[in-house]
């Protein structure tokens, strides 16, 4: 069955289309939830919500693009809005106090394996990971991030230096004690 | 410099998770499901909210450009049907019988109309299965909507009479939603018969009367409208899954106007608006199950009062227009109705389908004063038997 035709069925309220794309891109979305999420249960209410809304929002898919493209869109939106709407995010936009910690190295994050900088980032405090999440990974401008997360674009780099600098020290922390236990 | 190095930053680790995925526990599908099929329960209830308000009005607008209709006839003095509409045996019977019976006296050679009653009481039991009256009803109500009920009704009588009837209700705590047809079945004794119990020849039904002894190119009109604006509190399911409550306040106001016209010697027309409260009660409760069916029993209590709001009445006697007399009346009404039936309903998900037969006795209370002269008081009693079938949704 093409795509084409998958919409088309899901948008005429078939369950077994809906079903199929379920199954194809749930897990793609499960993985990118639990980035964000502080947890497992959190993470499953994100893709819960993440799916209703592809399923009732499929109209304005314009299929231009990958179906998979936009569900992916669909799920990161839904994790920044969920976030957003708890408001126990914190989000701090004095940059000033941190602003030593712009331009922090990055090296030593791409030398991570996926397993342990996915463990680290769920370290994270919810503000840092959902902003670092959004830049690093996602590629969102802070204009962007900003803008879903209704604050302003230094808060969005504030958060995103700071999820940086707590990363470097979360490796830093590990390497120490590794050389300790050695 | 510094803005470069951030651009680069921008998904710097957006490879490493391109492959990561992670399979869901199977409940958040189910989730998923459960909250699509909400919704789509919820979009029907819309539409069905909005097709039965839209009906009602048309039906509303019908019913008005059919009042005006008449009204403009009648002012052109251009009565000409010879057809005999009246109402009988419902609700807007009380509404009837508290206009004063008037005489045909036609062996003078000249029309005079003159009430015969000045103060009376008169007790009608009508319980003989002697003639036959079917009723449609159709019921469509949501949980926030509507309720939407026609009734079309035929009776055989000395004369042919059409009743159709409109009510409206919004239902604020109604839980469910429900639609189906109802046929009514219903007996009652033929005109002139057990009519007069305790009472006087003389105050036997005056439209009834007033139709038989009119000449055959008599002409007599009713129209009526009515509406129901009111809220209905269903207590069910939140108590106990086999016994459903039901209470119920309504108001309902209609108006209905009548013509008559014996040759072009005499006319009277008569205009009345009412309103009715009606408060409702009733107990349902599942008694046996059979297999995948339950057996219930159900009872219920209803309680309608009303007066009316204004009432004229125009009366033009003989060929000259001398004795031409407008009168107003105020008038009150009590209908008590009380109802056992008994049914079996098969619950397929979240519907419900049932069919229930009983019994209704309805005791029908009238008093009217016609001007300050006569005050009337008139009581009625009737059994009938209804069956219904219906389909009733929970959410």
């Amino acid at each position: 069955m093409s795509e084409n035709q998958l919409v088309e069925d899901c948008l005429n309220g078939c369950r077994i289309a809906q079903q199929k794309v379920y199954a194809k891109y749930s897990p793609m979305c499960m993985s990118i939830c639990l980035r964000y999420a502080g947890n497992m249960s959190e993470a499953e209410d994100i893709l819960q919500e993440s799916f209703i809304k592809v399923f009732t929002k499929m109209k304005q898919f314009n299929r231009q693009g990958p179906l998979g493209a936009w569900i992916r869109r669909v799920t990161v939106n839904s994790a920044a809005e969920f976030y957003r709407k708890q408001k126990n995010i914190r989000l701090e936009s004095d940059l000033s106090d941190h602003g030593y910690l712009v331009g922090s190295s990055v090296d030593a994050l791409q030398n991570l394996e996926m397993e342990e900088l996915m463990e680290k980032i769920q370290n994270l405090p919810t503000g840092f990971r959902v902003v670092f999440n959004m830049y690093a990974i996602e590629g969102y401008s802070h204009k962007e991030i900003g803008e879903i997360l209704e604050v302003s674009e230094g808060t969005s780099k504030s958060q995103y230096s700071r999820a940086k600098a707590a990363l470097r020290e979360m490796i830093i922390n590990e390497e120490k004690l590794i050389e300790r236990a050695v | 410099m510094k803005e470069q190095s951030k651009n680069k930053e921008q998904g710097f680790l957006a490879d490493k998770f391109k492959q990561a995925y992670h399979i869901p526990h199977v409940k958040v599908w189910e989730g998923v499901e459960a909250s699509l099929d909400t919704k789509k329960r919820r979009k029907a209830i819309v539409w069905w909210t909005g097709l039965a308000a839209g009906i009602c009005v048309l039906l509303g607008l019908n019913l008005f450009i059919q009042m005006e209709r008449a009204q403009q006839n009648y002012r052109g003095g251009n009565i000409q049907s010879a057809s005999n509409f009246t109402v009988q045996d419902n609700d807007l019977i009380s509404f009837y019988q508290v206009v004063p019976p008037v005489k045909n006296n036609l062996n003078q050679g000249n029309l005079t109309f003159s009430n015969t009653a000045e103060s009376s009481h008169k007790k009608v039991i009508d319980l003989s299965p002697s003639e036959s009256q079917v009723k449609m009803n159709i019921d469509l109500s949501s949980d926030k909507g509507f309720n939407f009920d026609r009734n079309y009704s035929y009776t055989k009588k000395d004369q042919v009479s059409i009743d159709i009837k409109n009510k409206t209700e919004g239902r604020n705590w109604f839980i469910g939603s429900q639609a189906g047809m109802n046929m009514f079945s219903q007996s009652s004794s033929p005109v002139n018969t057990l009519k007069s119990a305790n009472g006087i020849g003389a105050q036997v039904d005056g439209a009834n009367n007033f139709s038989a002894q009119a000449r055959p190119n008599a002409a007599q009109k009713e129209y009526s409208y009515s509406q129901n604006p009111g809220v209905n509190i269903h207590l069910g399911r939140k108590i106990n899954r086999k016994n459903r409550v039901n209470i119920g306040f309504g108001f309902q106001q209609f108006a209905a106007e009548r013509e008559m016209n014996i040759s072009s010697e005499a006319s009277i027309l008569e205009k009345k608006t009412m309103e009715l409260y009606a408060t409702e009660i009733g107990v349902e409760r599942d008694l046996i199950r059979l297999g995948s069916f339950n057996i219930f029993g159900e009872l219920n209590l209803r309680h309608l009062s009303g007066r009316s709001i204004r009432s004229e009445s125009t009366t033009f006697s003989g060929s000259e227009e001398e004795n031409i007399s407008v009168s107003s009346s105020l008038s009150k009404t009590r209908i008590n109705t009380s109802g056992l039936f008994a049914g079996i309903n098969k619950q397929i998900n979240r519907f419900t389908i049932f069919v229930k037969g009983g019994i209704n006795y309805k005791i029908n209370q009238s008093t009217s004063n016609d001007g300050p002269k006569f005050p009337i008081a008139d009581e009625n009693h009737k059994a009938y038997s209804s069956v219904f079938l219906g389909v009733r949704a929970s959410i």
